[in-house]
């Protein structure tokens, strides 16, 4: 094998795959925004991906800004919520930049209840908000009074009691709960049927018996159960605070995050920390549900591929055929195709979350922006597509390739740093 | 129409009666076929397909461990046609992975994970990257087959200096032929397995000399292609000499064969020496060598190929070693002769146009001992205006090869020259090489055939004949079939030697111009003691063994290719294992990007 | 074609005394992969025997090993010469592409003894029971039409080439009714083997009926000296492939595939009606090679009649 010793980015990035590989993260709570996070200002929005500038945010994201200040009460109208973003005194930043993620727009304001992710082996944790379900919803840039209204009742109803569970329950351990979901066919961010119903499984019986009445009861039950995608934020909460142990490595060359905010996409190199390195956001490719179709489709967007950043998604997509025949990506073959093509550009596999239908080995763990930049394989990401016009939603599902100028950037920073 | 008779032996191939069944009705259903037999190459069957009428020479060659598929159609492609049906479904579907839906892998490291146990490295890559993947093989603990070109000294010495500390060999840059436990890498020859072992600094320079063992019955050990500047005084003839040692410790070689263009004069020295030193009788070949310094008993000068390979020969079968050659054999200068009467007063010149390098090489060095002026692209003398020189072309050189295959590959490159020889009015003799082996075209005599017709055509329309000499380098066993190719160019009117130094003599003849030694040709080795050979004594060695090459030699390759598909796919005909690795430049071919990466490693 | 990163360890299911007898347990090496195709991955052993490894079922093969897997897909990443040991601890050495554990295989005896009653009448109209069924059955399949040519004295015209040289070795011996002796077994070995086409030549087939015959009646072993081994194995050596030979070397000793020990058995049994389902099996093996091999145990019993 290797003459010499390994090279001190070897190194690094043995030593960061360690943290990835050994990180615990569990559930454990649901709290308003503003408690967890007491860096978020009074008039800070949280929102995907990379930072953006008002003008540059693309539809669905204003639409969600413009119903996120009506939600947190800071204007009664769309008017006055218009009238609020050109006064200049409302601030967004991305999520990121404070531990949490967000899919789609991912919204967050103080008033929101986030999930917390906490990583036992390390310590340290990550937010993500509660999913709202299909249809019209926020994360799609609907921003009418309904939307208002199921954002309440989250904020009211559901995040008290799912806390309670919570902490009934001391938290319920992610990292062997994803990796049940990868062996029935999830691969979480498309498919999250498996993870949403184990989730279920695990909170009803608690609900049962802290919320005492049907009602509301019953609707949470609905909530919980009824939403397929419900655990994709679950999942992504747990990929945020694994790759999070990773950041600040020196000399280490792995991605910490790649994120959309439908105008540009970013991704963050461990050895430097917080910078972004972006590129326009690419259009998905993929199956448009009827009456849609590629025009009317918004860049990608969302915080969702932290999943892929940690091996799941488009990068175990050998685990999950049924993923791609919904993404259009064709049959079994195919998608092994993916898994394998991802095989190329990671340092590692993770050891505990499994490919059954592959070779039983972990998932590819691990991006190196030298792989990637050498053999011009960039990141797959499993993605929903969104109606360019605010509010409309979900018109469809595919895939998207990260830029390679990212990683190109990415590269040429981190020599000027350590060359 | 006439009827074409071919047969296709296909070496230790077994398949099941349904199958053979099945590929016997699939042959006879092809257009212009009359009659099919698929059977093994046992006695019995053989003397049925002769009292059939449907056994050649080739099918002749066939054992009773042998399919033989011989074939009887209309015409001549339609033979060919049917052979290379039966060929493409012996080629087991080994998918690499296609059934599977695997997709080839990206790089060195994701091959070396579905082939674990690879022991070589196959690189035919663009040179400014085939350092580094080399580079990276040999940390890999891979030996090296480096067919790519434009690799530079400084980085030819690093990279064999590296192998030497991993125990490893580099055969190359720019090495196109090897041939590994049996096993055909790159351009290589169907040979024999035998007592002789070749170590070559030139490709086309082994090619000829095992073909020419071959031809008298006699097989190889190993043949193992160093690169052509192995010689060099920089490299020190590094990898020859790491081969040397471990072919002085291989039970299955008995003569040694050592072959490049002259090397420095040190590294010739210490090459003569280290041979001496091995124990086992050497043949040094050091093609255009003129003047050869003194050297020990048990190894033996050779000054040309042909020489090479009749020593090696008698050295491999115990007999006495040959002396002398005849000039030409009886019916080659009676047939030279009638050539010569046919030719005008003013045509006095010679054409040499080749694909192999080193025959041009050779060929260039006997003209010009024969022939005053003889300008060539090998040594830059082919001026402005070669219509009244002789010339020789190495139309395999880079200047003739940009942007187009070499003409192992595609021969029909040797045409517009054949053609231009014609027209010019002065020109006597055609001299051309047609290689054969795995990797080269599928007809090359067919190929050279049809463009000397029309190269004849041209000279009769200008009232004047012209004289055509080639010779065929290739085994008896070669997939093209050795006699069928020497039997069409015959029938198409070329003359046939029997070597690259024969058809040199042959054409001296032509044109009435003799070699100093005529009629019978002083051999190099007449310097030494006459008699049988003697061996050397054996004395401790002074390069260290590769320490991994004895293996390679006794398991045979297990081979990641990197570069050329067509290579992965003959060694897979070949039934040996290997993964081809969709190879693409670094970085996309961004040079910035890709030297960044290098120094990020 | 991609050899498999890791080794593959596969049981043996069953396989022939034969076989077993060639792989004591303290042998580490089986031998080296000679060829693969179809459903069949042979094994060329260092004294020189091959060995058929095939799926489970019936063996097919003298040297027959069932193992427990399909073999057709193990034929894809098994590389002729890929090194084949038996899985125990002292072979773990060898980088071996696949290790058979033979620990518990069943032991198939494939030997076809001599059967007390097999008076000459008995012989002669199971050589006619048998050659009336391939007449009906396959009559123009791999050398029925000799049978037919031989009974009729019809002459080789309208045969085919093979069949017709078949004929012509075989004729002389319809001529004038003699006993059975080596010497016109060696004079047949010599005129048929490496004859015909497919995998398994019509020739050896036949002759390998002929010899389980010559076994089942007890013509064999007892004349078979060391001269006259030594004779056959030389003239099967060079006159036919590897695998054909090991067949028929296999059957001079007395050891044949199953298909054929069950027909032969069930042929030369005191009750009559069973052996048409094993011609049955028997005939759809290879192409031809149980036809032939049939044609082979009919004209045997004929001769020994």
């Amino acid at each position: 094998m290797s003459l010499t010793s390994p090279a001190p980015i070897d190194a690094a990035n043995e030593q960061a795959l360690q943290r990835i590989y050994t990180a615990r993260p569990y559930l454990v709570a649901v709290r308003p925004a503003r408690e967890l996070l007491p860096q978020l200002g009074a008039d800070t929005i949280l929102h995907a991906g990379p930072p953006v500038a008002w003008e540059a945010m693309c539809g669905p994201m204003q639409g969600a800004m413009l119903g996120a200040m009506q939600y947190e009460g800071w204007a009664a109208d769309l008017h006055g919520a218009q009238a609020l973003v050109e006064s200049g005194r409302i601030h967004w930043q991305p999520c990121h930049s404070l531990s949490a993620v967000g899919p789609m727009t991912g919204v967050v304001t103080p008033s929101m209840p986030l999930m917390v992710v906490e990583n036992r082996e390390h310590g340290n944790r990550a937010y993500c908000t509660l999913n709202e379900g299909l249809g019209k919803v926020l994360r799609f840039g609907a921003n009418d009074a309904s939307v208002l209204e199921r954002l309440r009742w989250l904020q009211q109803t559901v995040a008290p009691a799912l806390h309670t569970v919570l902490q009934r329950l001391g938290g319920i351990d992610l990292r062997v709960m994803m990796a049940q979901a990868l062996s029935m066919g999830d691969e979480m961010h498309q498919r999250n049927v498996a993870g949403t119903a184990l989730l279920g499984q695990a909170l009803l019986p608690h609900l049962a018996r802290t919320v005492s009445a049907p009602e509301p009861l019953g609707g949470i039950a609905e909530y919980l159960t009824g939403n397929t995608q419900f655990f994709l934020n679950v999942a992504m909460a747990a990929a945020k605070v694994t790759m999070d142990t990773a950041v600040g490595l020196p000399g280490c060359t792995l991605v910490t995050a790649m994120a959309r905010n439908g105008t540009e996409f970013g991704i963050r190199l461990s050895a430097l920390d917080e910078r972004w390195f972006t590129a326009p956001a690419p259009m998905p490719q993929g199956l448009y549900f009827p009456g849609f179709s590629a025009a009317d489709a918004n860049p990608d967007m969302g915080d969702s591929a932290i999943v892929e950043t940690l091996g799941l998604g488009a990068f175990a997509m050998s685990a999950s055929p049924a993923v791609a025949q919904f993404l259009g990506v064709g049959g079994w073959a195919e998608a092994r195709r993916y898994t394998e093509e991802m095989l190329e550009i990671t340092a590692g596999r993770h050891p505990h979350l499994l490919l059954p239908t592959f070779d039983g080995l972990g998932v590819p763990c691990g991006i190196d922006i030298r792989k990637v930049v050498e053999t011009a394989i960039v990141p797959w990401i499993n993605t929903g597509i969104a109606h360019r016009q605010a509010g409309i939603g979900q018109i469809g599902a595919g895939v998207v390739q990260a830029p390679l100028e990212c990683f190109v950037q990415a590269l040429d920073a981190f020599a000027t740093v350590y060359l | 129409m006439g009827t074409y008779i071919r047969c296709l032996v296909l070496f230790s191939t077994y398949r099941d009666s349904v199958w053979l069944m099945h590929l016997s009705h699939t042959l006879e259903s092809l257009p212009g076929v009359q009659r099919v037999a698929v059977m093994m190459g046992t006695p019995h069957n053989k003397a049925l397909l002769q009292q059939a009428g449907l056994l050649t020479a080739e099918g002749e060659a066939g054992g009773a461990n042998d399919l033989l598929v011989c074939v009887q159609a209309e015409t001549s492609t339609a033979a060919a046609e049917a052979l290379r049906q039966a060929t493409v479904r012996m080629t087991p579907q080994q998918g690499r992975g296609a059934a599977t839906g695997a997709a080839a892998p990206r790089t060195l490291e994701t091959g070396l994970r579905r082939l674990p146990d690879a022991n070589l490295a196959g690189i035919s890559v663009p040179g400014t990257y085939a350092v580094h993947e080399a580079r990276k093989a040999l940390q890999h603990g891979l030996h090296v087959f480096l067919f790519s070109a434009h690799v530079d000294l400084e980085a030819e010495a690093s990279l064999k200096n590296l192998a030497a500390q991993q125990g490893l060999l580099v055969m190359g840059p720019d090495c196109g032929t090897a041939i590994l436990n049996g096993v055909p890498l790159g351009f290589a020859n169907q040979l024999p397995r035998g007592p002789v072992g070749l170590i070559a600094a030139s490709g086309t320079g082994l090619q000829q000399v095992s073909c020419l063992l071959a031809g008298q019955g006699i097989g190889v050990s190993q043949a193992i292609g160093v690169g052509g500047r192995d010689v060099h005084e920089r490299i020190g003839g590094h990898s020859m000499r790491a081969a040397l040692q471990a072919l002085a410790r291989d039970a299955d070689t008995r003569v040694l064969v050592l072959i490049a263009k002259p090397p420095a004069a040190s590294v010739a020295a210490q090459l003569a020496r280290e041979a001496a030193q091995t124990g086992k009788p050497c043949v040094l070949a050091f093609v255009g060598e003129t003047v050869l310094a003194a050297v020990s008993e048990g190894v033996y000068p050779a000054a040309t190929l042909e020489e090479a390979a009749l020593l090696a020969g008698a050295l491999a079968r115990g007999a006495p070693l040959p002396m002398e050659l005849a000039a030409l054999p009886a019916s080659h200068a009676a047939a030279a002769q009638a050539a010569r009467t046919a030719l005008q007063p003013r045509q006095r010149l010679v054409h040499a146009l080749y694909c192999g390098g080193t025959l041009a090489h050779e060929a260039l060095g006997l003209l010009r001992r024969a022939l005053d002026s003889v300008v060539s692209n090998l040594d830059g003398t082919l001026g402005v205006a070669p219509a009244t020189t002789h010339v020789v072309l190495d139309l395999g050189a880079e200047e003739f090869t940009q942007g187009r295959p070499h003409p192992m590959i595609d021969p029909s490159a040797r045409r517009p020259y054949l053609i231009e020889a014609a027209s010019n009015p002065d020109v006597a003799v055609v001299l051309a090489d047609v290689m054969l082996g795995w990797g080269a075209h599928a007809d090359p005599a067919g190929t050279l055939a049809a463009a000397w017709q029309e190269a004849q055509a041209v000279a009769r329309a200008a009232g004047r004949a012209l004289v055509g000499i080639a010779h065929v380098c290739g085994a008896p066993e070669d997939p093209q079939g050795f006699a069928q190719q020497c039997q069409s160019l015959r029938e198409h009117g070329l003359l046939l030697a029997d070597s690259n130094a024969q058809a040199v003599r042959l054409a001296t003849a032509v044109l009435g111009v003799y070699a100093q030694d005529s009629p019978a040709q002083r051999l190099a080795v007449g310097n030494t003691a006459p008699g049988a050979a003697v061996l050397p004594q054996a004395q401790p060695l002074s390069v260290p063994l590769p320490a991994r090459l004895p293996e390679l030699f006794m398991t045979g390759p297990r081979v990641v290719n990197l570069g050329l598909e067509l290579f992965a796919t003959q060694l897979a005909a070949h039934g040996v294992p290997v993964v081809h690795v969709d190879w693409r430049p670094p970085a996309g071919g961004d040079t910035r990007l890709a030297s960044l990466l290098e120094r990020l490693r | 074609m991609q050899a498999r990163a890791t080794s593959l360890t596969i049981q043996v299911r069953r396989w022939s005394q034969a076989a077993a007898s060639l792989l004591p347990p303290q042998q580490e090496v089986i031998g080296r992969v000679h060829s693969c195709y179809a459903r069949i991955l042979n094994v060329h052993t260092p004294g020189g025997r091959l060995l058929t490894l095939q799926g489970e079922g019936i063996l097919q093969a003298p040297l027959g090993l069932a193992l427990t897997t399909d073999v057709a897909a193990l034929g894809t990443c098994l590389p002729v010469g890929a090194l084949v040991v038996q899985d125990m601890p002292l072979a773990k050495r060898y980088p071996a592409a696949l290790r058979l554990r033979c620990a518990d295989a069943l032991v198939w005896d494939g030997q076809v003894p001599a059967q007390p009653g097999l008076t000459p009448s008995v012989l002669a109209s199971r050589a006619h029971g048998l050659a009336d069924w391939l007449c009906r059955h396959a009559p123009t399949r791999g050398l029925t039409p000799i049978l037919l040519a031989l009974e009729h004295g019809y002459g080789p015209m309208g045969l085919s080439a093979i069949n017709a040289a078949v004929y012509t070795a075989l004729a002389p011996l319809w001529g004038e009714p003699q006993a059975f002796a080596i010497p016109t077994l060696l004079t047949l070995v010599k005129a048929l083997v490496g004859l015909g086409e497919g995998l398994t030549p019509a020739g050896d087939d036949f002759l390998v009926g002929l010899l389980a015959v010559l076994h089942v009646t007890g013509f064999l072993p007892c004349r078979a000296t060391s001269p006259v081994r030594e004779q056959f194995c030389q003239c099967v050596r060079l006159g036919t492939s590897q695998l054909s030979g090991e067949f028929l070397r296999c059957a001079f000793e007395g050891h044949f595939a199953e298909p054929l020990v069950m027909l032969v058995r069930a042929l030369c049994a005191p009750a009559t009606d069973a052996w048409p389902a094993h011609a049955t099996t028997l005939a759809t093996v290879g192409h031809s090679s149980g036809i032939d091999a049939m044609v082979g145990i009919a004209l045997g019993c004929r001769l020994l009649a």
